[in-house]
């Protein structure tokens, strides 16, 4: 994979993350401070990541 | 590799005057009628007066109260009543423990003006052994932000340099301890927070196993990771703090009726036959770990070795499975405990607070259910490919020295962090951990190493802890701002560093 196309993954990854946390806020009828919004987003893609990671691993791709 | 930096001045100086008294010392001059416990309150405060103003331990010292206390301590002891270890001693409690009268104000905006209807469990069997509470210690708020500029009270500083953290959440107790405010103080560590400051303010830190001290009373933050603990400026120190507050409480469930261990009178360094597993791959081969920490493990691991214990390598889970598995269910947990208020009053928090507690809401059943089922795969492998065989594991608390404060922006996450701990796997699986100090790295900032037991198998911690304290030969250096630290010649002498003054 080029530098070029893992750098478009990753935005789109955390692109879609930042709408699935959009959606999840919108069903909790959470309204989220807009500057305080960078920092939990930041926050959420990582989360995101983890949740990856163990579902991954239950898949069997991770030694758990 | 380089040897992690000896303090040059690391010689029995007895610095501190009083402050230099281990409990065991203060305890034994106060049942000989050598020393008052109001000499110890005193002493303290003076120091705190002295010195707090720049290094923010305390955000609320009970001068009064705790004179009075010390006076009843005293007059117990004359009237023949000796309530335990810490009879008599001064401690403090991070700002998340409930004190009756006294406000809980965890740092928050949120709680500022609580004050606490009745005792936290910790706090009332602190009082009932006799022992007397001197303030309230800083703290991240709700035992979570970070070293924020937008909350009730300024962060603690680290006493080694105060361009640096002390770390959290237990910021005041760390920072406390290592400059002589008190031998002992209580925090809370959910994925690291006793033992972050421990490690980075030169103090030992132990999170006991879950369930072995009671939360009744503090403020939660994740219900299944909390631990409760004492840190302590030594192995021994901390070893009786913890069994003034270890032990069953029914008001607590999570709590288990437990052996709380040695006593301190029984840490003679004799590790004979203790069997010690290691594994260095969680941090060797990182680049981000600094050569003194590998380097400082290896000495504890040689000596230990040395002095009969039976060292081998073992095993260990991944370790970014333990690391996931904790932020699913920290986050989880964190975001359901304040949840109301960040619904209601999210410009109550602080901003990091704020930040590191929202991104939970994302977190559905399925993801925290397998979280939850991983943790329960993990504990197995530990006990199979650790303890089995193993009384204590040693491996890395954390992998550099104190961040700047100017590493910190307003929001999170910071950009460059580079403090990377390695603590979040033993609030996952609930296993004793202690932070102890080995050295200094090259900038002057401590370092330690991370012993980890069996379930409540606080004694293995403490006998292994003891024999490398001894190796290391801490005891003496205080901080730069006291007179005895890794630069000390470069700094002004401490006001209070005269002899013990106590009465012969």
């Amino acid at each position: 994979m080029s530098a070029d196309s893992a750098a478009s993954g990753a935005a789109s990854a955390a692109e879609a993350a930042d709408r699935e946390f959009a959606v999840v806020l919108a069903r909790l009828g959470i309204d989220m401070p807009p500057d305080l919004a960078p920092g939990v987003l930041a926050g959420y893609r990582s989360l995101r990541a983890q949740m990856e990671l163990l579902r991954d691993g239950e898949r069997g791709g991770t030694d758990v | 590799m380089s040897e992690p930096d000896a303090a040059p001045d690391t010689v029995a100086s007895r610095p501190g005057g009083l402050a230099a008294l281990s409990v065991a010392e203060a305890g034994a001059l106060l049942r000989a009628g050598r020393l008052t416990s109001v000499d110890l309150v005193e002493h303290a405060l003076s120091r705190i007066e002295a010195h707090d103003a720049t290094l923010h331990a305390f955000v609320l010292v009970l001068r009064e109260q705790a004179l009075r206390r010390a006076r009843q301590a005293d007059s117990d002891l004359r009237a023949g009543l000796d309530r335990g270890p810490l009879h008599g001693i001064p401690y403090a409690l991070k700002d998340i423990f409930a004190a009756e009268g006294v406000p809980t104000t965890n740092q928050s905006w949120l709680t500022v003006s609580d004050t606490a209807a009745e005792d936290s469990a910790v706090e009332g069997r602190l009082r009932a052994g006799g022992a007397v509470l001197l303030g309230k210690l800083a703290t991240y708020e709700f035992a979570l932000g970070g070293p924020s500029r937008d909350l009730p009270f300024p962060a603690a500083v680290n006493p080694w340099n105060p361009e640096h953290i002390p770390s959290g959440s237990s910021s005041g107790a760390g920072v406390a301890v290592a400059a002589g405010f008190l031998r002992v103080a209580f925090g809370s560590d959910t994925a690291g927070s006793i033992r972050g400051p421990a490690f980075h303010c030169g103090v030992v830190g132990l999170k006991p196993t879950y369930g072995g001290v009671s939360g009744h009373g503090a403020t939660p933050l994740s219900h299944t990771m909390d631990h409760f603990g004492p840190l302590g400026w030594t192995v021994a120190d901390t070893a009786a703090a913890f069994r003034v507050v270890a032990g069953p409480d029914a008001r607590d469930p999570r709590t288990r009726d437990a052996p709380v261990g040695e006593g301190p009178d029984r840490l003679t360094g004799d590790v004979r036959g203790l069997r010690v597993a290691y594994s260095t791959a969680w941090y060797a081969s990182d680049p981000a770990t600094r050569p003194e920490i590998v380097a400082g493990i290896e000495r504890a691991l040689t000596h230990l070795d040395r002095l009969g214990a039976i060292v081998e390598e073992c095993e260990l889970p991944p370790y970014e499975t333990l690391n996931a598995c904790g932020r699913i269910i920290l986050a989880a947990e964190g975001f359901a405990v304040h949840e109301r208020d960040l619904r209601g009053f999210p410009r109550s928090f602080g901003r990091y607070t704020y930040q590191k507690l929202m991104p939970g809401a994302g977190i559905g059943a399925s993801d925290l259910l397998r979280a939850l089922a991983v943790r329960g795969r993990l504990v197995e492998d530990f006990r199979h490919r650790v303890f089995a065989e193993h009384d204590v594991l040693i491996t890395a608390c954390g992998q550099a020295t104190a961040s700047r404060f100017d590493d910190f922006p307003t929001d999170w996450p910071p950009p460059r962090l580079a403090n990377d701990m390695q603590t979040i796997p033993f609030a996952v699986t609930g296993h004793p951990a202690m932070s102890l100090p080995i050295g200094f790295a090259g900038d002057g900032l401590p370092i330690g190493l991370q012993l980890v037991g069996r379930e409540f198998g606080e004694a293995n911690l403490f006998r292994a802890g003891a024999a490398i304290e001894a190796e290391f030969g801490r005891r003496d250096v205080r901080p730069p701002a006291f007179g005895t630290g890794p630069d000390a010649t470069r700094r002004r002498s401490d006001p209070d560093a005269e002899a013990a003054d106590v009465r012969r």
